[in-house]
């Protein structure tokens, strides 16, 4: 609706920053696909900048990026495969930090592909580099965390991945 | 005690809303090797949705999940999919109504047997959320009839409640005396009472008793010493009219498990221990 309107008489532009300072400024029509900003623009805070205290420069230009790939009538379907599956091969770091954005902004399917891709790369990881990648300290004691691992000792057979990324 | 931590400084914790959608991805057995990740890890592995999604995405295995016994029908779960509850992830039911919530604070009950269903207004604390839990129970006011909605909110060591009477409030309504107290997915309402295994970190397992018409916390009931060898928190279930406690804890390479059930009243009132063999074929389904 939104889109139809603004393309026929006059693009409306947003200026979002990010919590380094940085300024985007952005095609309406497009930022609205994360639902925070919509209704931002929808109770008429948008007249003026933006401000997105929780999202920081990198990560900003990354969900940017997402947002216009998958708003453009120009990219079909492929292109849009394509660029996500690149989308995802950032480091899990990154990826993290865009699936906190998409979260807060509520972008559900730029949060789904980020979860996903997360899920895809912690599956055969042990609990350790898990909880290094999640920046998590154990709050179990040795002997219970043992306790758990005793209940289900395969869940902890076969080849397990101890790297961070 | 050591102060309990779920993220090291420098870095803010991952909210568990996030790790949730992550989690759903996850095969059964990565989520059960996660479980020794932390204690929130291995309370939100423990959420039933969570096994029934991963069942759904073609995970291996039957697995226990503490469903009630309307999870197991095929119709109840195909209606619980459908895609207007997508985000809820958490459940409890209580005499057929189903309770279904997200920890941002939206809550929809159903009745998956005539398929309707209701959204509760979306009620948020001031404050974020951030990093906390909610939790619901939904039990009937003997008096009224009238079907009660209870959503605890933890943060920290603290929980705030708020209740919705179906059918006759308009918006949610906090009660004040019941911050050392949260219930879990857990519970039973039996009677127009609630019991539930206290799950409020920094506390011991208790059964809470909860009234559903005074909406008052009645009582505190110790679990017998021998049920807490599991540093999961026990279980608890009806049968007959009484509150039995499931041991999580299985004796080693046995399939036996052991169930306390409170008998007598007042003074005469005392743990009284089974020890019940499950059937070999049983072992690998659904304990409760």
């Amino acid at each position: 609706m939104a889109e139809a309107s603004s393309s026929i008489t006059e693009k409306f532009f947003l200026t979002l920053k990010s919590s380094d300072g940085d300024e985007f400024v952005l095609e309406e029509s497009i930022a609205i696909q994360s639902i925070t900003i919509k209704n931002m623009v929808e109770d008429g805070c948008s007249s003026s900048v933006i401000p997105l205290s929780k999202v920081d420069t990198e990560t900003l230009i990354k969900v940017i990026e997402y947002m216009k790939m998958h708003s453009s009538t120009s990219s079909n379907e492929e292109e849009i495969e394509n660029f996500d599956k690149k989308f995802v091969s950032n480091s899990i770091n990154t990826i993290l930090n865009i699936l906190e954005a998409a979260n807060f902004l509520d972008i559900n399917n730029l949060l789904e592909l980020c979860a996903e891709a997360v899920a895809n790369r912690i599956k055969n990881k042990t609990p350790e580099a898990v909880r290094k990648i999640f920046n998590i300290t154990s709050d179990f004691t040795p002997e219970e965390e043992a306790e758990i691992r005793n209940e289900t000792p395969w869940a902890f057979e076969g080849n397990l991945d101890h790297s961070l990324d | 005690m050591e102060k309990k931590k779920i993220a090291a400084a420098g870095k803010s914790c991952i909210q568990l809303d996030i790790v949730f959608e992550i989690l759903k991805s996850l095969p059964i057995k990565s989520l059960i090797r996660f479980k020794c990740v932390s204690k929130s890890f291995c309370s939100l592995i423990s959420e039933p949705l969570l096994f029934i999604e991963a069942h759904q995405n073609g995970s291996l295995a039957q697995f226990h999940a503490s469903c009630s016994s309307l999870m197991i029908r095929k119709d109840v779960i195909q209606y619980l999919n459908l895609s207007c509850f997508g985000k809820l992830h958490s459940l409890a039911s209580t005499n057929g109504l189903v309770c279904l919530w997200k920890f941002d604070g939206v809550v929809a009950i159903c009745n998956p047997f005539i398929k309707e269903h209701i959204f509760l207004p979306c009620q948020q604390p001031k404050e974020k959320p951030y990093g906390s839990m909610i939790c619901c129970s939904i039990g009937f006011d003997p008096i009224t009839k009238k079907p009660k909605v209870f959503k605890a909110h933890v943060r920290d060591y603290e929980a705030r409640y708020w209740i919705f009477t179906i059918g006759v409030d308009k918006s949610w309504r906090e009660i004040f005396d019941c911050a050392k107290s949260f219930p879990g997915s857990n519970f039973v309402c039996i009677g127009g009472v609630f019991y539930f295994v206290n799950r409020l970190i920094g506390m011991p397992y208790n059964i809470d008793a909860f009234s559903v018409g005074n909406e008052k916390l009645m009582r505190r009931i110790a679990l017998p010493d021998q049920a807490l060898t599991s540093i999961l928190p026990p279980k608890i279930a009806e049968i007959k009219g009484q509150i039995p406690v499931l041991d999580q804890k299985f004796f080693e390479g046995d399939v036996k498990v052991r169930l306390y059930v409170l008998k007598g009243t007042d003074e005469t009132e005392r743990w009284v221990k089974h020890i019940i063999r499950l059937p070999s074929n049983l072992s690998e389904t659904s304990i409760c």
